[in-house]
């Protein structure tokens, strides 16, 4: 793909898809940033370590993301301090909070849904096939 | 004050009275004082000549004459260029303790807007290739080469120790340093930036011009910087009724051929995000074709640069050859073994270029492509290649450069655009609104320390 339809298409998806897709995404300029200001004591993370951080998963962030997102990540270590304050003496170590087993059922071949009751409810259909919108461009 | 200013920012305080040129000056020299034994961008802070220069300006703004937006400003000069009174060394152990007797006519008129010249900021050999010991302050192992040769400017201006620097390019010294470095250049248009005073490398290609952290700082510069006097302005037909303006987004052009093509993946990435910031503000951007002929730009351009700086070096090279770094020496062995007519055809197809490049700029308000094929080299070997920016220095028309996004490795990454000859203003204009769609403001992480 050429630079300027790679653009392009930065500049579509920049408005709905989340911002953890792959290569730099413009900051906020397309995506103006919602959160506010949080007050609180000592953050748990520094700007210089979300700054390495972002660089480290290849997150491009703007000047005002990155203040954000320290926010953000040290109200979520905060929160794990919670944790530390339960006793846990005598308990071992474990995988889930609850017991829990998988279900299977027996592997057995059975009737499925037939073709026509398929596709009884499409809106539209060509022959055996249900008919979408055209994804990209003209169909 | 730990903020690092821009010229803008700062000429507004200045001028408001809420900051003093003495308070400005100091946190540049806090600065260089704290930062400098790493980065190395100087050759000579003359601290005694930028106090009383700033004490000066504090006078004469308190007493109300204000002389405009480089009142009180520090200013790093490259050090090809003379500032008198202090040495021109040129980056060279022949030029050690060669001192200036006169400013040259540049620092001449940015003393005069009011500036404070703080000193002399590190240059490549003689301005060509061998790098200097300047580091880039991006890279916080400073394993990262800063470009050249206006190595010092660029790393000086991203560092804050001077809101702004005056360096040259013969191939790519301005673009390619600030590019690198994070920081805005504008190599004006041949002539435009008087070079007198300036050590040469090539009468055909030099250019001199300003480097700082935003492009409202380079019009500033360029304002106050004079024509060469050869120079001749365009007449007013020349040039076309301005159609870009605040409520009219530019129509640009992408030169995809050798440039936006030939970049590694990191530049590629970083121009394609700010390119999806220049359409989301609303710019027209179509891809262009360079005219016939351009691929061989370069390698003239290396022919010429050869033979001229031959040409000035030719009696002392011969007597000095061994005080000589290793890749100017080569550059003068080119230049000295190049056949007469060979060199010549290589002038005729510069000024048969010259004459026909402005068609090529069409209805559009610029041409936009990578300022560089990749981020700053990880060494310190090489000054990175000359091939993005010297096209043109060679064609002589305008260029501005500015970083666009931070690349994933880290290290900044730019976009030069060009404009016909003449059309600086305009360029600038364009380039400051691209600046505001980018919205990078980030600072080297050395910084942060």
């Amino acid at each position: 793909m050429g630079l300027l339809a790679a653009a392009y298409e930065v500049m579509n998806n920049a408005g709905q898809s989340d911002r953890t897709g792959s290569g730099p995404i413009p900051g906020d300029v397309l995506r103006p940033n919602d959160s506010g200001p949080v007050m609180g004591g000592e953050m748990k993370i520094t700007r210089d370590e979300v700054e390495k951080v972002s660089l480290l998963a290849r997150l491009l962030l703007s000047e005002r993301e990155l203040e954000a997102m320290t926010q953000q990540l040290g109200r979520i270590l905060e929160y794990m301090d919670l944790l530390g304050e339960v006793n846990t003496e005598g308990v071992e170590p474990m995988a889930h909070a609850i017991e829990v087993s998988n279900v299977f059922r027996q592997d057995r071949v059975e009737p499925g849904l037939a073709r026509e009751e398929a596709l009884a409810n499409a809106p539209h259909r060509d022959e055996e096939c249900y008919l979408v919108p055209a994804v990209l461009g003209e169909p | 004050m730990n903020e690092v200013l821009s010229i803008t920012e700062a000429a507004e305080k200045l001028e408001a009275g809420e900051l003093s040129p003495t308070e400005l000056l100091d946190s540049c020299l806090e600065r260089i004082r704290q930062y400098d034994e790493r980065v190395r961008a100087w050759v000579v802070v003359d601290e005694e000549a930028a106090q009383k220069a700033a004490r000066q300006a504090e006078e004469e703004i308190a007493r109300g004459r204000y002389r405009g937006p480089l009142h009180g400003i520090p200013l790093g000069i490259k050090d090809i260029i003379d500032v008198a009174g202090l040495p021109t060394e040129a980056g060279s152990p022949l030029r050690r303790g060669h001192v200036a007797e006169r400013d040259a006519p540049l620092v001449a008129a940015l003393r005069r807007a009011g500036a404070v010249i703080l000193g002399k900021t590190v240059t490549v050999e003689f301005a060509c290739f061998d790098p200097s010991p300047t580091r880039n302050p991006w890279d916080p192992s400073l394993g990262h080469s800063p470009g050249g040769s206006s190595s010092g400017s660029a790393a000086a201006v991203a560092m804050g120790m001077c809101l702004g620097a005056i360096g040259t390019q013969t191939g790519g010294s301005l673009v390619r340093p600030a590019s690198y470095c994070g920081v805005a250049a504008c190599k004006p248009t041949y002539g435009r930036v008087d070079t007198e005073g300036v050590i040469p490398v090539s009468w055909h290609l030099d250019h001199a011009g300003p480097m700082a952290r935003r492009v409202g700082d380079l019009a500033a510069l360029l304002e106050v910087l004079p024509p060469g006097k050869d120079f001749s302005p365009p007449l007013p037909a020349q040039i076309p009724e301005k159609r870009f303006g605040p409520s009219h987004p530019p129509r640009l052009a992408l030169v995809e051929e050798l440039f936006a093509e030939g970049t590694d993946e990191a530049v590629r990435d970083a121009t394609q995000a700010g390119l999806a910031r220049l359409l989301a503000g609303g710019a027209t951007v179509e891809p262009v074709r360079l005219p016939e002929g351009f691929d061989r730009i370069n390698e003239l351009h290396s022919q010429i640069m050869a033979v001229d700086a031959a040409e000035y070096h030719r009696d002392q090279f011969a007597a000095h050859r061994d005080q000589y770094g290793p890749l100017i020496t080569q550059l003068l062995d080119q230049g000295l073994g190049t056949r007469a007519v060979d060199y010549a055809a290589a002038l005729a197809h510069q000024r048969r270029f010259r004459c026909r490049i402005d068609q090529w700029f069409g209805p559009f308000d610029a041409m936009l492509m990578p300022a560089t094929d990749t981020t700053a080299p990880a060494t310190l070997d090489t000054t990175g290649p000359k091939h993005f920016q010297a096209p043109w220095s060679y064609l002589g028309v305008p260029v501005v450069s500015l970083p666009c996004a931070i690349a994933y490795d880290g290290m900044p990454a730019a976009v030069q655009l060009v404009q016909r000859y003449h059309h600086d203003k305009l360029l600038l204009d364009v380039a400051r609104w691209c600046e505001t769609q980018f919205a990078f403001d980030r600072r080297p992480p050395l910084l942060l320390e």
